[in-house]
């Protein structure tokens, strides 16, 4: 079973490692939030490593992958589609 | 158009760069005096280098012919323009051999596209001298939302992405870091490139760039969306009983001079000497020329640049233009901007 929760835990630990920022919410959008462009794609290549899936090219825009939320919501897509053919569940951060 | 109505860059050029801008236009009627004037007086080493850089070899060569003035150039260079003007020959065959293959896949999967930038221009600025505007890729403006079907699509047709390096015969792909970067922070994806075999033996790369954007993609917002330029799209002859669609004649301009206002602001643009420039002012003055001879169409063009907010680009680009080639049309457009 899949667990938003988790997920958007997961990504926000990424988010926070990888920009150096205190804190950021599920619904903060980066940009506004002063993380700039080139750190939003290491976020991005972090977040594929982790998850072990790659977003496709029409996924792959500022405004589609904005937020903590947006991000969890195509990741969550994602395993439903590889669940439905037999996938894989995401894998749990530990600490 | 007199030597002395040249104004800024022009003046500053060397006389093989004169030379070069004076025959880098379909029609020379009016310079025929001062290229006739300047010819005995170039390097023609230099000059030689210049028009190969500025990819205009073929056009210069075709106008120095038909002045009866190729002689200007020793015979080894004017073998290498006759080898240019056939390989270019050869090229625009195989490419819109390939174009018409991901045309008719784009068709029957209901893509929107235009083709922009070289093979359009070659259809629908330079027909009448064939096989003298050099190009090395074809570009394609698509809608992202499409860029996976896209996607698919040419590597159905047996297309990788990736750059294709002539020293050992591959393709070599970028990072998962670098795509990335591409897409989020340009306007184009990573290129797609097919290796073939001609019927000579020869391997030649067929190389296809998809752009989402006419702009400058990344975190800026698009002046115009391409949803709205494909919407506005216009059909084109490609050869016998094949049309394939391009952009407006006013979108043309605007993304000609969009792609030269872009580049400018690049860096590493301004210092790669292999990307010469003067093709693509050649291009944008030919486009003018072309669609913007009425009056009422310049007017047009300026309301329409002006509802797109588009006047500081267009006229940073049209008064460089201008430096190149002194165009009476383009002047007034200045004018009005």
């Amino acid at each position: 079973m899949i667990n938003r929760n988790i997920i958007i835990n997961d990504i926000k630990k990424i988010i926070l490692d990888v920009s150096g920022e205190n804190n950021i919410n599920e619904n903060d959008n980066f940009f506004e939030k002063g993380i700039d462009s080139l750190t939003f794609i290491k976020c991005i290549i972090h977040i594929e490593d982790y998850f072990e899936l790659e977003f496709l090219d029409s996924e792959l825009s500022f405004d589609e992958l904005s937020t903590i939320s947006k991000i969890a919501d195509k990741i969550i897509l994602k395993y439903a589609e590889m669940n439905n053919s037999g996938g894989v569940e995401p894998p749990v951060r530990r600490k | 158009m007199l030597l002395e109505e040249y104004m800024g860059d022009f003046n500053y050029m060397n006389i093989e760069q004169k030379l070069m801008t004076l025959t880098s236009e379909i029609s020379i009627d009016e310079n025929r005096e001062q290229i006739i004037s300047l010819l005995p007086q170039i390097d023609q080493h230099i000059f030689f280098a210049e028009i190969m850089l500025n990819r205009v070899g073929g056009l210069v060569y075709y106008n120095l012919n038909k002045l009866k003035m190729s002689h200007c150039l020793c015979s080894s260079y004017r073998r290498i323009c006759k080898y240019l003007q056939n390989s270019i020959k050869i090229k625009q065959r195989i490419y819109e051999r390939h174009l018409e293959e991901i045309i008719l896949e784009f068709n029957s999967h209901k893509i929107d596209y235009a083709v922009i930038k070289g093979l359009d221009m070659v259809k629908r600025i330079y027909f009448e001298i064939p096989y003298v505007r050099d190009f090395n890729d074809i570009d394609i403006l698509v809608n992202k939302k499409q860029l996976d079907k896209i996607e698919a699509i040419l590597k159905s047709l047996n297309y990788t992405q990736g750059v294709y390096s002539e020293w050992d015969n591959k393709i070599a792909s970028l990072s998962r870091e670098e795509k990335i970067k591409m897409r989020l922070i340009s306007h184009q994806i990573e290129g797609f490139t097919k290796v073939i075999k001609t019927s000579e033996d020869i391997y030649m790369p067929v190389n296809i760039d998809i752009n989402f954007s006419i702009f400058d993609g990344g975190l800026k917002k698009d002046k115009i969306s391409s949803e709205v330029l494909l919407k506005n799209k216009k059909q084109n002859i490609l050869n016998k009983n094949f049309y394939y669609y391009s952009l407006n004649n006013y979108d043309t301009i605007i993304q000609l001079a969009y792609h030269i206002y872009r580049e400018n602001r690049m860096d590493e643009m301004k210092c790669d000497l292999a990307d010469g420039i003067l093709i693509k002012y050649t291009d944008l003055n030919e486009v003018i020329n072309k669609y913007l001879a009425k009056k009422e169409d310049q007017i047009l063009f300026i309301n329409y640049v002006k509802n797109y907010d588009l006047q500081n680009e267009i006229k940073e680009v049209f008064t460089m233009l201008n430096n190149f080639f002194y165009n009476a049309k383009t002047n007034a457009l200045l004018c009005q901007l």
